[in-house]
């Protein structure tokens, strides 16, 4: 059909009002969602927690609620992320320019984020003296480069939960597990023989072998040496010395011979979880709350459960896993900001969360109360009792853990080398030296890069004192008796 | 004047963006700093990169699934265009996967390949304990080239449905009177689908390579989740670029990566489509 022209033009407008209408509605939108809504006089601070929603909306809100009393004129935002989006959102956030204020973040993405300078340094922002509040081992895992970037939240530590109908079927009882790390491995593969003879195959243990693995953290508190003191002050990586090679191939052999998970090798702590509620695994190593997550799925694992301490390496220390909250680099009110994090790390504020979670608060005032003893009355009326048992016994652990992990900058960049040539010998079929000699390669690479960039910011170099060494608590050889 | 606003859009959404990954794959852009030029770096570091390599060889084992693909849906095609009994349930059937959002599809499939209690596993070793152990359990989700294949599964088994639509599409044009003729003249089936179907639906096929092994080579969501936790060597180049993107913090680095792979896909694209088509132009003949 062919158009006049004054129908032409109408077509043209019609058309071109369209797209405006939509340009404009795209724009509108965009302006509406991206920008602050902010009366006048009233300063936002935007606070990020990992997966305490629903269950702790109560406290957090009610600590907000009381910080807002405390600073009239401060509107504190809440926003609860999954544990598995917390380090991809904050990534992607602080790209966009629009990252929180405050972030709770763990050891290990702290030290990825700290190292690309995420965070700012709360000296001189703090209202109080933080040495003074936090347990030592804790604060020090918060300083990065010298800085205190972060304040120590909650901890975590573990302790060994055991499945009493799993362990009968290998023939074990639960004062026959032994109390370490090389003491389960040395038991593995016996154990799932055993299980398999009996026609109801189990695992002893497991952990998170290749991803996100816990070997570095288990080397260390065995008291292998994986970084070592360099020329002119530096650390140099020591990962080719026979106690790595030895330890690394102890745990490479047993998942090669099958005494381990498959998913071991490429599945996080979920995986352990998972077996250990199904009946697959007669020993979990975690943190008491998980023991809470049991109860709740899998009652008949949970009545058949108990708790023993934490399996250690040959130094004796369990290991302290250190929540922090941190103030981001880009935060517009930073001082705020830190008291935002000052006040939400208060011994009082610690211990009401403790009540709440099975955790342990990092400032050792509150670890003094009479909570952390044993089970609460209304704990034993409710037949929950172990929860009680495994909280008195983690915090009695934690009075001697250590914080392995160390306070260096390229930590995370190191375990994800670590952790690539690890799975090539599990999945692979390399061998360990090899893997290992690649793996040292790449800690000295890394450690190169991370010398010249603190040379060129007119920094001294990282040194050893930044790799936790803290001293042999019990000559160990089974079962850690305190 | 017509073509305004798709021009709008692919200037906006298209070409804006591909400019701004050129621009920041020459920078060490990051999350948390503002970002410095640092020339080719970025690219120097990624050829010079074993993991990158290995990614890229996988992508291109990877397109596998594209003659899979091809053949897989070309049959539920001419079964539902053969109009037996139940093509219309067949139909829906065969669909149903790509509805299905990917995501779900990945972690059920993780379920069934699962080394230890999936049901794939399981299956193994019956047929294995009956065959005296001449087939035994396979590392699907930790041995290479298993890993790999898992995800391909997924994809072969998310995509055929759609590419059977398009087939059927394409079996509509063909002519009826020149397959009845050929039928007519004593041609069997076989035949009949040598010299006149596929011929006739040769443009439909090619249109099929090409989208299918561009998906191939731009796969994601499916290693992601079914291989989760997997090495790097046992991954393609578009997780690469996601891990050097977010869990590196080098937005720089994963730009580069990004131009990389579009040069590589435009090239392998363009010598698909001049195979494909010539073979398309001399069966006109």
């Amino acid at each position: 059909m062919v158009m006049g022209r004054g129908r032409r033009v109408a077509v043209w407008w019609a058309r071109a009002a369209l797209l405006s209408v939509l340009l404009s509605t795209a724009g509108v939108v965009s302006l509406v969602s991206c920008g602050e809504s902010r009366a006048a006089g009233v300063e936002r601070l935007e606070f990020w927690t990992i997966s305490l929603k629903p269950r702790f909306t109560g406290y957090i809100e009610g600590q907000i609620a009381a910080f807002e009393g405390e600073n009239p004129g401060v509107d504190v935002v809440w926003v609860d992320v999954p544990y598995g989006a917390v380090e991809r959102k904050f990534v992607v956030s602080s790209a966009a320019g629009r990252g929180p204020d405050v972030v709770n973040m763990s050891d290990l993405f702290y030290a990825r984020f700290s190292a690309a300078g995420a965070f700012a340094s709360l000296e001189g922002l703090l209202p109080g003296e933080a040495g003074e509040r936090y347990k030592r081992e804790a604060l020090a895992v918060c300083r990065i480069g010298g800085s205190l970037t972060a304040l120590p939240w909650y901890l975590t530590t573990q302790a060994l939960i055991m499945n009493e109908g799993v362990l009968a079927r290998g023939g074990l009882r639960p004062d026959d597990v032994p109390g370490t790390w090389r003491g389960l491995a040395a038991l593995a593969l016996e154990f799932r023989r055993a299980t398999e003879a009996a026609g109801e195959p189990a695992y002893l243990f497991s952990f998170q072998l290749g991803h996100d693995s816990e070997l570095p953290i288990m080397m260390m508190a065995d008291g292998i040496e994986l970084l070592r003191a360099g020329a002119g002050g530096g650390l140099e990586p020591n990962l080719t010395s026979a106690a790595v090679v030895e330890y690394v191939s102890l745990f490479v052999e047993l998942y090669r011979a099958g005494g381990l998970p498959r998913e071991s090798a490429t599945a996080g702590f979920e995986h352990v979880v998972d077996h250990y509620q199904n009946g697959r695994i007669a020993v979990l190593s975690s943190g008491p709350n998980f023991l809470d997550r049991v109860r709740g799925v899998s009652p008949a694992v949970y009545e058949a459960s108990v708790v023993r301490p934490a399996a250690t390496g040959e130094l004796g220390r369990g290991h302290i896993a250190v929540m922090m909250l941190c103030v981001t680099a880009a935060s517009e009110r930073r001082e705020l900001a830190a008291r935002l994090a000052w006040f939400m790390t208060g011994p009082a504020a610690q211990l009401a969360f403790s009540r709440q979670v099975a955790v342990l608060p990092s400032t050792p005032e509150s670890l003094e109360d009479g909570f952390f003893e044993g089970p609460t009355a209304e704990e034993v009326a409710s037949g929950n009792s172990k929860l009680g048992e495994a909280r008195a016994m983690v915090a009695e652990t934690v009075r001697e853990a250590a914080a392995f992990t160390p306070a260096l900058e390229s930590w995370s960049a190191m375990r994800r080398a670590f952790e690539a040539e690890l799975k090539r010998s599990l999945l692979d079929g390399v061998p360990v030296e090899r893997s290992m000699e690649r793996a040292n390669a790449a800690w000295a690479e890394l450690l190169r890069e991370l010398g010249e960039r603190r040379a060129s910011a007119g920094a001294s170099p990282v040194g050893i004192e930044v790799v936790p060494r803290p001293g042999r608590l019990l000559a160990t050889d089974g079962r850690a008796e305190r | 004047m017509f073509l305004a606003p798709a021009l709008v859009v692919l200037g906006v959404f298209f070409v804006g963006s591909f400019a701004e990954v050129v621009r920041a794959s020459v920078t060490n852009a990051n999350a948390f700093t503002e970002p410095e030029f640092v020339g080719l770096s970025n690219y120097e570091r990624l050829l010079g990169d074993a993991r990158f390599w290995t990614c890229l060889r996988n992508s291109f084992v990877y397109l596998l699934v594209t003659p899979v693909v091809l053949v897989l849906s070309l049959a539920c095609a001419l079964v539902i265009d053969a109009r037996v009994r139940g093509s219309g349930w067949l139909r829906v059937v065969y669909f149903l996967p790509v509805v299905t959002p990917t995501i779900v599809a990945s972690v059920a499939w993780r379920v069934l390949f699962n080394e230890e209690t999936g049901l794939l596993n399981g299956v193994l070793s019956a047929v294995g304990a009956l065959t005296g152990g001449a087939i035994g359990p396979v590392g699907w989700l930790t041995s290479f080239p298993w890993t790999l294949v898992s995800a391909m599964i997924v994809t072969t088994w998310k995509g055929f449905g759609f590419y059977m639509m398009i087939f059927l599409a394409g079996l509509t044009a063909v002519p009826r009177e020149l397959k009845e003729a050929a039928s007519i003249d004593g041609a069997g089936g076989a035949r009949v689908f040598a010299v006149v179907t596929l011929p006739a639906l040769w443009p439909t096929v090619t249109l099929v390579s090409v989208i299918s092994s561009i998906a191939a080579l731009k796969v994601f969501d499916e290693l992601y989740v079914t291989v989760r936790g997997a090495p790097v060597s046992h991954q393609t180049a578009v997780p690469l670029v996601y891990r050097t993107a977010f869990e590196e913090n080098a937005f720089g680095a994963a730009c580069a990566a990004g131009v990389m792979l579009f040069v590589v896909i435009l090239a392998f694209s363009a010598v698909n489509l001049w195979l494909t088509g010539g073979r398309g132009d001399r069966g006109r003949a």
